[in-house]
C-alpha cells in the first residue's frame, strides 16, 4: 500500500555525543519503494542517520516519523517494519546460514512452517540455499554480505538499510549485489543505503543526500543535482613541468573562463562553463610558452566530482 | 518462552563451536578438580624439613631427634647461623637451636627458627613439633613423677613399720613407770617405826632411821625417774601422732599414678567427622571455589563475546524484550553450570570416594543456588565491560575479593570485627558453611534456612543490577 503522507520524514534531527555534535538538524524526506542513497565522507554521521533510524540511538533534539508516527514513540513499528544490515555482518559467524535466519526469524515470532517458507525463500533470492548448512564464519566476503541482507529482511520489512553493503567486495560481487538490492526494491522494499563509491549510487540511487560533518548538504536526485552542479565541465590536465600556477595565470589573461581549480595526483582540475574553449586556450598558451603536455580531458560533472567540489567548498567556507 | 528457548539454543550452539571457550570453561574446571584432589587426598604434610643444631650431643638430644625424625626431615647442622639462615631461604621448614648436653631439669631452652611469613603452613608446622616435643616432655616428667611417687611410697611403708616399734617403746615405757609406782608405793607402805626398840638397847633406832632415810631417798629417786619416763612417753606418744599424719597424708594422696599427676586434666579433641584426609575438609570450599569461578567467569565471558559480535545490534533491534535476552543468558549459563556441577559431584565420587551421597541432592541445590549467585554477578560484570580483558580481570579481582575474605586462606576470626562483620556476609562464606553442615555433618534443608535468605536476597539484588547496567550501558545515550 502506497502512503499518502511522507514515509520517512527526518525533522531537525540533531545528535550529540557529549560535546561533538554529529548530526545537525537534519531534514530529509525518504520517498516509498525507492532506493535512497546517503553520502558522506567517513565520520560525516551516515552511520549514525541510519543508527537514529532504527531507534539504536535516541536523537538530542528532532524527530523522526514513519508515515507519521513518530518512530520514538512507537519502537515495535520500527522493529518490526526495518531491516538492518551492517558494514560488519550482523550475524553470528558460529551459526550456519540456516540457523542464524531460524534464530532471528524467532525473534521476529516467526514459526514453524511460515519461518520455513520464509527462509527459503530468501535463500532463494539471495542465492545461498546451497549453502544453508554452512557456518557464517565460513561464507566468503559476498556470501556474508547476502546472508547479513537475508537476516534483516527475515520479518518482510517495509525498509531496508544498508550501510556500506559493497565494501571490501570485487568489481564481480559488487555487481551482483546491487542487481540484488534492486531485485529487493522491486519487490516493494524501501531501500535506504550508504556508500563511499558514488558511481554507484549514481547508478543505484532514485534519491541522494549528501551529509558532510553531521549537516545535509544537499539532497534530491542524483540527475537534479548534476544538473544543479553541472553547468561547469571539469578539464584534467597534467604537465611537464608541472608549473601549474604560471600556467593558469597566463589561461586567465587569454580570458579563458575557470570557476574553481583544485589538484589530483599529479594534475590540475580547471572547472569551466566551457569545456572545449578551455582545451583549446590551454593548447594556444601550452604552445606558446612551449609547455609539454602529458594529459588533457574535458568531462562532465560527475556525481562523484560534484560530491568533492561541494565537500571541498564546506571545508574552505 | 519462545523465544527464551530460541536464545538458550543458540547460546548453547555457540559454545560448543568456540572450541577454545568450551574447553577453558568445561574441561578447566574438571582437570583443577581432579588435581586439587590427588593433591590434597592425603591427611599429613610432605617433606617438612628440620634444621637441627646443637654443639654437643646428649642422649636427651637424640631421643628428641629421634622423635622429630618420624614427622620431619631431620638434617643435623654444624652451623647455628646456616640453620637460622636456611629458614629465611625456605631450606628448611623450621630449624631447631638444641643447648648443648641437654638434660633433664636443665634451664636451658630449645629454640625453634619458624618462618611466620609462611603463614599457611607455619601453624601446622608448630603444632606438629608441639605434640611430638608434648609427647616426649610428657614422657621424661611422668618418669620423674613415678619415681618420686616410688619414694614416698616406701618411706609411707617404712613408718608403718617403725611405727609399732614406737608403740611398743611407748608402752614399755608405761609398764616401767606402772612398775615404779608399785615399787615406790610398797617402799612407801614399809612401817620402820615398828622396828624401833622403845629401850634402843643396841642402838637400833639410829639404824632404822638411817633406813628410813635411805628409802625415802630411794623414794625420790623413782619419781625422777618416773617423771623421765613419763616424758619419754609423751615425746613417743608425739612421734607417733606425726608418724600418723605422715601416714594418713601420704595415704591420702587423690592421684597415685605418674601419669595422673603429670596430666592431671585428661583432654581429648573429638573430630566429629570420621574423614581423614585434607581433601574432605577443603572439600565445601573447593566445591564453592570453582563453582564460583566457573560462573563468575562463564557469566561475563558469554555476555562480553555476545557484546562483541554485530549480530548484538542485530538482537537489540528486534522486537524481542531486553528482559528476554537477560533472562536467557542467564538460564544458557546457569544450565552449563549445573552441568558442570554434576560432572564434577560425580567425579568426585568416582575418583575421591568423598562419601557424601546421601547428602549429593542437598548439595546440588545449594550449588545450584550459588551458581545463580555468582552468574548474575558475572552477568554484570559481562555487561558492564566493554573488552575481555578488563572484564576477565573485574571477573578474577571479585573471585579473588571474595577468596580472601573467606575462612579458605585465613580464619575470619583474624579479621578485625567491622570486615569480619561483612565477611560473613560474603556469598562465597555463606555457601561454604552450608556446603560444610551439609557435606560433613549432614546438616537437613531446615539447618540452612538463613543462608537460603541471605542468598535470595544477593539474587534478587545481583538480577536487578545486571539488568540496570544492561540497560545503562546499551548506547541509548
Amino acid at each position: 500500500m502506497v502512503p499518502l503522507g511522507g514515509f520517512i520524514e527526518i525533522k531537525n534531527l540533531t545528535k550529540n555525543f557529549g560535546k561533538k555534535t554529529v548530526l545537525d538538524k537534519i531534514d530529509l524526506d525518504i520517498p516509498y519503494n525507492k532506493i535512497f542513497g546517503l553520502i558522506g565522507e567517513n565520520g560525516s554521521g551516515k552511520t549514525t542517520l541510519l543508527n537514529t533510524l532504527v531507534g539504536f540511538y535516541k536523537p538530542n533534539r528532532g524527530t523522526v516519523l514513519f508515515q507519521s508516527l513518530d518512530i520514538f514513540k512507537d519502537m515495535r513499528g520500527v522493529e518490526t517494519r526495518f531491516g538492518f544490515a551492517t558494514q560488519a555482518g550482523s550475524f553470528y559467524p558460529n551459526l550456519s546460514v540456516d540457523e542464524n535466519l531460524r534464530y532471528f526469524g524467532r525473534l521476529y515470532n516467526l514459526k514453524g512452517r511460515a519461518l520455513k517458507e520464509r527462509i527459503n525463500k530468501l535463500l532463494e533470492l539471495v542465492e545461498l540455499d546451497y549453502a544453508r548448512k554452512t557456518l557464517g564464519k565460513e561464507l566468503s566476503t559476498g556470501m556474508k554480505r547476502r546472508l547479513d541482507i537475508a537476516c534483516a529482511l527475515i520479518h518482510k520489512p517495509v525498509v531496508l538499510i544498508l550501510d556500506e553493503p559493497t565494501e571490501d567486495l570485487d568489481p564481480m560481487l559488487r555487481k551482483e549485489l546491487l542487481n540484488l538490492i534492486r531485485r529487493i526494491n522491486e519487490s516493494g522494499v524501501t531501500i535506504i543505503i550508504t556508500s563511499h563509491l558514488l558511481e554507484e549510487v549514481e547508478e543505484l540511487c532514485d534519491e541522494v543526500a549528501i551529509l558532510h560533518r553531521g549537516r545535509l548538504l544537499e539532497k534530491g536526485t542524483p540527475e537534479k543535482i548534476e544538473k544543479k552542479y553541472g553547468k561547469n565541465e571539469v578539464v584534467h590536465l597534467e604537465l611537464e613541468s608541472r608549473n601549474y600556477q604560471a600556467f593558469v595565470k597566463e589561461l586567465i589573461k587569454k580570458r579563458a573562463k575557470i570557476e574553481d581549480v583544485d589538484y589530483e595526483g599529479k594534475k590540475i582540475l580547471l572547472y569551466t562553463p566551457k569545456g572545449d574553449k578551455l582545451l583549446n586556450t590551454i593548447m594556444k598558451v601550452a604552445k606558446a610558452k612551449k609547455e609539454k603536455i602529458i594529459y588533457v580531458s574535458a568531462d562532465k560533472m560527475s556525481l562523484n566530482i560534484i560530491f568533492e567540489m561541494i565537500v571541498r567548498g564546506e571545508r574552505n567556507a | 518462552m519462545h523465544n527464551l528457548l530460541n536464545i538458550i539454543l543458540k547460546n548453547f550452539r555457540l559454545l560448543i563451536r568456540n572450541k577454545s571457550s568450551a574447553l577453558i570453561v568445561i574441561f578447566g574446571p574438571l582437570i583443577l578438580i581432579f588435581l586439587i584432589g590427588m593433591a590434597f587426598n592425603t591427611s599429613s604434610l610432605h617433606d617438612l624439613r628440620l634444621g637441627v643444631y646443637t654443639s654437643s650431643y646428649s642422649d636427651l638430644t637424640n631421643s628428641l631427634i629421634d622423635d622429630l625424625d618420624e614427622e620431619f626431615i631431620v638434617i643435623e647442622l654444624d652451623d647455628e647461623q646456616y640453620c637460622i639462615d636456611g629458614v629465611k631461604s625456605n631450606e628448611f621448614n623450621v630449624c631447631a637451636v638444641i643447648p648443648p648436653n641437654l638434660k633433664i631439669g636443665s634451664d636451658d631452652e630449645i629454640v625453634f627458627y619458624a618462618d611466620y611469613s609462611r603463614i599457611n603452613i607455619v601453624y601446622n608446622i608448630i603444632s606438629t613439633i608441639s605434640s611430638k616435643l608434648d609427647v616426649r616432655t610428657s614422657e621424661i616428667s611422668t618418669n620423674l613423677t613415678g619415681d618420686l611417687l616410688q619414694k614416698l611410697n616406701t618411706a609411707k611403708v617404712t613408718l608403718l613399720e617403725k611405727k609399732t616399734i614406737v608403740n611398743s617403746l611407748k608402752q614399755n615405757t608405761e609398764i616401767a613407770t606402772t612398775e615404779l609406782d608399785s615399787v615406790k608405793q610398797d617402799l612407801k607402805n614399809l612401817d620402820l617405826d615398828d622396828l624401833k626398840d622403845e629401850n634402843d638397847t643396841a642402838g637400833i633406832n639410829s639404824d632404822v632411821d638411817k633406813l628410813a632415810s635411805e628409802i625415802n631417798d630411794t623414794i625420790n629417786s623413782i619419781t625422777i625417774i618416773q617423771d623421765s619416763l613419763k616424758g619419754n612417753s609423751d615425746q613417743l606418744a608425739d612421734l607417733n601422732s606425726a608418724m600418723s599424719n605422715i601416714i594418713s597424708a601420704a595415704s591420702g594422696l587423690q592421684l597415685t599414678e605418674a601419669e595422673d599427676i603429670v596430666t592431671p586434666v585428661k583432654t581429648r579433641i573429638e573430630p566429629l567427622t570420621i574423614d581423614e584426609s585434607h581433601l574432605n575438609y577443603l572439600f565445601p570450599a573447593l566445591l564453592v571455589l570453582v563453582v564460583m569461578l566457573i560462573s563468575i567467569l562463564l557469566g561475563s565471558t558469554t555476555l562480553i563475546n555476545e557484546k562483541s559480535t554485530f549480530a548484538y545490534f542485530r538482537n537489540f533491534i528486534t522486537p524481542a524484550n531486553d528482559i528476554i535476552f537477560l533472562i536467557g543468558n542467564f538460564l544458557s549459563n546457569f544450565l552449563v553450570v549445573i552441568l558442570e556441577i554434576a560432572i564434577i559431584l560425580g567425579l568426585s565420587l568416582v575418583f575421591f570416594g568423598t562419601g557424601f551421597l546421601n547428602t549429593a541432592l542437598l548439595t546440588l541445590f545449594i550449588l545450584s543456588i550459588g551458581a545463580i549467585v555468582f552468574v548474575l554477578l558475572g552477568m554484570i560484570i559481562g555487561y558492564g565491560f566493554r573488552s575481555s580483558e578488563t572484564a576477565n580481570l573485574a571477573s578474577i579481582s571479585v573471585a579473588s575479593l571474595m577468596l580472601f575474605f573467606s575462612n579458605t586462606i585465613l580464619p575470619l576470626e583474624s579479621l578485625p570485627s567491622f570486615l569480619r562483620g561483612l565477611a560473613i556476609l560474603n556469598p562465597f562464606v555463606i555457601l561454604e558453611s552450608m556446603l560444610k553442615k551439609t557435606i560433613l555433618f549432614g546438616a537437613p534443608l531446615a539447618d540452612h534456612a538463613l543462608g537460603f535468605l541471605i542468598l535470595v536476597g544477593y539474587i534478587m539484588l545481583f538480577g536487578l543490577l545486571a539488568y540496570l547496567v544492561d540497560e545503562a550501558t546499551k548506547r541509548r545515550l
